[in-house]
This record gives structure tokens, sequence and C-alpha cells, in this order.
């Protein structure tokens, strides 16, 4: 178990060294002058503020050189400071990261709490009523767009139950209850297309598992039906569901920043939103390097549960 | 072909995604108004004149949306094609020579893989700015090797099938191998992975245009007109609603079709 985390944890680094090159390359591929990009004409004619933002941005040296320097910050810790308001960067990332990650969890629970139960109903019931309109709530929460769902919420909550917050954000220290009553709308948006699709990938996977030779031992030795269904198929269905939906979280990654920008939530990527908009280029690289270590851990993460829920699969 | 038309999917999916290409192409005609024409009501409800309402600048937004299925499509189209053509390549490439191309492509494609292709989109529009050729390369840019993906998996299995053997040892080339017996066996997987990208490519459209990060306005584009209409909500649900819903029949549509392919190409699912 342990060489085996070790292993990967080896392995994750290649991938977080290219991430970071192509965030380090993305200063590169700004059209025009960066300096004059970030300060303005008349900032950019300065030759003290020129020599400053270049030597912030560590432009001032050759191109290999410049990655090593970068890098060997980042590895400090020290990922610059916001062209903003001049803070390091990294307090204002740990300032974001736990919204986002709460939000992204309960819209996970939410998306297995949903998906699941319906994926097995409509899966033991293949070509009935249940599944048909399981499949058809599964292929609108896979066409409809979070932002748009998250919109009406906004708009209908605020028409018709103006009593009910739906924007905004209160730590869950501060207040656990006025915390869970705000984060639960965009969660639940979140949660819906991902799902519609652990709803499918559960379906197909129960209806695989229904024709194995082992179900149809356990049904011939006269089991009762719901014994067969969740004691022997359910059981091996999920394992799959569970490398899905560890994939899916970081699509659920992604889609936090629209999310959290119709809901107003202050998390990682309503953070890069407003950095874009004010070309707070070390926040971007920043966040992006932190989003890409979160999905490489999710990652991880599933395929340690996946052992777990499944003694054939072994770690190695 | 009695499958294809048979299966209720994909012919609500074929029939959704018609109407749109015919809207896209006829619409300076069936717009009712100018895209950017201001009709004197301001935010008025939908009604005969205007079924979809107008924005807060007087504008009918039924007409903004016919008009504006050309910047969604327009955008979505090329870029899937274009991610076909770099992707396709690459993966038969990959799949088909292997080494140390396969290797490195792989391990490229890792990274991409491990960021949110929204989020990588977001970014990239950030640096390059907005504009409908940089969307179509930068969602062709991230789209492509999920192309080559698709692509390489079945070539690895062709690639070992007799008959291509049989090819090499009448001293084929490598190009004719791949033409005449890897790209016929190969184009269902093909098929499948762009009706399901042509969904995604619309998504990612919309949401960035959502963002301010796309199509720009006073042009007219569903997710741009869906952000706008957020400004003005209280004033009236269908700013934001049929924008919305357009998208998600879009959507719909592409998925349906995607759906009906790969029930009627994947063997597994065959009955």
């Amino acid at each position: 178990m342990l060489s085996y985390l070790i292993k990967r944890l080896v392995l994750m680094v290649p991938v977080l060294v290219g991430v970071s090159f192509l965030t380090f390359a993305l200063m590169r591929i700004i059209p025009g002058d960066i300096v004059t990009n970030m300060m303005g004409v008349s900032a950019s004619n300065n030759p003290e503020t020129r020599a400053r933002v270049l030597q912030e941005l560590g432009l001032d040296k050759p191109l290999l050189e410049q990655y090593v320097w970068w890098l060997g910050r980042i590895l400090r810790g020290d990922f610059g400071h916001s062209f903003v308001h001049g803070g390091p960067v990294l307090t204002e990332i740990l300032r974001c990261l736990p919204v986002t990650f709460e939000l992204c969890l309960i819209a996970m629970l939410s998306a297995i709490f949903f998906g699941v139960p319906l994926g097995v109903f409509a899966g033991v019931y293949s070509g009935k009523l249940p599944d048909t309109v399981a499949r058809l709530y599964a292929l609108l929460g896979i066409s409809a767009p979070g932002f748009f769902i998250g919109t009406l919420i906004v708009v209908l909550g605020a028409k018709y139950f103006p009593g009910v917050p739906t924007l905004g954000y209160v730590p869950f220290l501060e207040d656990p209850m006025a915390n869970l009553v705000r984060i639960i709308w965009p969660s639940v948006t979140l949660g819906i297309g991902v799902g519609a699709i652990l709803l499918r990938y559960t379906r197909g996977s129960v209806i695989d598992v229904l024709s194995e030779d082992y179900v149809r031992t356990a049904e011939a030795k006269g089991l009762p039906f719901f014994q067969v269904v969740y004691k022997h198929a359910v059981r091996n269905a999920l394992i799959p569901v569970i490398t899905a939906a560890g994939v899916w979280t970081a699509y659920l990654l992604g889609s936090s920043v629209l999310v959290e920008e119709v809901f107003a939530v202050p998390g990682l990527g309503r953070l890069v939103l407003s950095s874009i908009q004010n070309r707070d280029y070390p926040m971007i690289q920043a966040a992006v390097i932190f989003m890409s270590i979160g999905i490489c851990t999710i990652i991880l993460i599933t395929d340690i549960l996946v052992s777990f829920a499944d003694p054939r699969v072994k770690l190695q | 072909m009695r499958k294809v038309i048979g299966s209720p999917a994909t012919l609500t999916g074929s029939a959704i995604i018609l109407l749109l290409f015919s809207i896209a192409i006829l619409a300076p005609l069936i717009a009712p108004f100018g895209a950017n024409e201001n009709t004197g009501e301001m935010l008025a409800s939908p009604s005969w004149a205007h079924p979809f309402g107008t924005n807060i600048q007087g504008r009918d937004i039924l007409s903004r949306i016919i008009l504006g299925s050309r910047n969604s499509l327009g955008v979505a189209i090329p870029a899937v094609l274009l991610s076909l053509v770099i992707g396709i390549p690459v993966g038969l490439l990959s799949g088909f020579i292997g080494g140390f191309f396969d290797i490195i492509t792989n391990r490229l494609f890792d990274i991409i893989f491990a960021f949110p292709t929204i989020l990588f989109a977001i970014v990239l529009v950030a640096y390059v700015g907005a504009s409908i050729e940089n969307l179509v390369v930068i969602i062709a840019f991230l789209f492509a090797p999920r192309v080559a993906v698709v692509v390489r998996a079945p070539t690895l299995v062709v690639k070992e099938k007799e008959f291509v053997l049989a090819g090499r040892m009448f001293g084929a080339k490598t190009l004719w191998l791949l033409r005449k017996h890897v790209l016929p066996n190969i184009v269902g997987p093909i098929l499948i992975e762009a009706s399901l990208l042509f969904s995604t490519a619309l998504l990612t459209e919309a949401s960035l245009s959502f963002l301010g990060l796309g199509v720009q306005p006073p042009n007219p584009s569903w997710g741009a007109d869906l952000g706008k209409g957020r400004e003005f909500m209280e004033l009236g649900v269908f700013q934001v609603l049929f924008p919305g819903l357009t998208i998600m029949l879009a959507v719909l549509g592409f998925n349906l079709l995607s759906d009906g392919l790969r029930d009627l190409l994947d063997p597994k699912n065959r009955k």
C-alpha cells in the first residue's frame, strides 16, 4: 500500500511538471508586450516599473533559467504577489480553496445521492417505465447547462421565495446553518449534471452485472430477487461507478467556476475569473497549479477507493 | 438503415439538429427583427409581436436567438472539424506506429486531461483574447487529444488484424494501410465522439460567452445573452429562460444523436 502510494505520487510529478510548464508558457503567449498589457501604456514607458515587473515575473533571464527559477520559487511555496493588491498570492488561494472544496464535496454527494439509486432502479427495471423515466431525466440533466439552472434558481428564488438566501457564502465555522442554507443551491446545481452522468454509468453497469453467470446462479438457487440484486449485483456494479465518480469530480471542479459566478460564491473559480479581469497573472498561475494538484489527488484517492471496494484490483 | 430511422433518440436528435442548421442558414430571412434593432419596447413580456420578449435595450430576444445560432454553430462546427483534422492523424500515428511518438503524445495528453476543459479554455482565452477565431482554435486544441485517444485505441486493435499484416506482407505503404484498412474500421467511434464533441463545444462556447469571455456583445450569442439577461433578471425571467432553453435544446440534440449512434455502432449494445 505504502509503496504503491509513493509510486503514484512519483508518477504525479511529470504531470505536475508538465502543468507547471504549460502555465509558465502561458505567460509567453500573451499577444503584445506583457508589461504594457498589465500596467497600461504610461506605466510601461517608465523603465523602473518595467524592470520591476519583468523581475517579478522572472522575464529578465533566459527562458530555461526563467522556468527553473520560477519552479524553484513555487516549490518553496512562494507563488509571487498579486498585481492588484500586492499581497501574497498563496494567502488568497488558501482562503478560497476550502470554499470550492466544500462546494464540490456537497455537489458530489448530492450527485451520488440522486444518481446512484436511480441508476440501480433503472438498471434493475431496464426497458420498463421506471427506466424510461430515469433515462429521460438523465438526458435532460446532462443537457442542461449548470449556469442556466443556477440562474433560474437565483431568479425564481428571489421572486417567489424572497426569504430564502441563494446568493453569497458564509464560512461554516462562523454559522454552520447559514453556510449550509446557501451552499446547498450551488452544490445541487453543480451536482445535477454529474448525477445524471452517474445515473447512466450505474444503470449500464447494473445491466451488465445482472447478465453475469453468478447472478444467474444466485437466482437459480432460489434466493429472493431483492437479495440477488442488492447483495450480489449492485455491490459489484458500483465498482466502475466509483472510478466514474472520481473522473467526474475533476469535471465538477471545472464547472464550479461558472456556478460560483452565478451564485456569487467566493471560491477558487471566482478568484480565477476576477484575476482574469484584472490581468493578475501570478494569481491565475497559482490557481491553475492548485487545481491540477487537486485533480491529480482526487484521481489517486479514487484508485485507492476502488482497490478497497474490489479485492481483484491490485495496487501496483 | 432501418435501425437508424427506427431509433426515436436518433430521430429526435437529428430533427433538432436539422432545425438548428436550417435556422442558422436562414437566420437573416426568418428573424423578425435585426439583432441590434431597437424595437422601441424595453423589457416587453412575451407577446405575439415578440414571442420571447425584448431585452433592456429593446432588442427582440427571438431574433437574437435566431441570429445567434450562427455564432454558436459557427464556433462549434469549425472547432470540432479542426479537432478531428488534428486528432485523427495524431491518433492514427500514435496507435499504428507507436514508439517514441506514442509515448510523447500520451504524456502530453495526460497533462491536458489533468485539467478541466472549461477552466483551461477560460484561462487560454484570458491570455490570447476573446474572438470567434480564438474560440475555435482553443476549443479545437482542447478537443483534439480526446479525438486522438478515441482513434488510438481501435487502431491498436486493427493493427494486429490479419488483413493488415497481409497487406504489409505485400509491401503496402503505411499511409495506404491506414487509409484503406484502419480508417474504415474506426469510423464508428469517431462519429460517436464527434457528435459528443459538438454538444461539448456548444456548451463550452455558451459558457465562455456567458462569462463574457466568448462572443462579445452586441453580437448575438445564446450564452452571452443569458449572461447579460441576468443583470435585469428580476424584471423578467424570459430574458434568461429562452436563451437558456435554446442552449439546452441544441445540446440535447447532439447528445441524443450521439446516444443513438452509440447504440447503433457499439457492438456491446447490439441486441
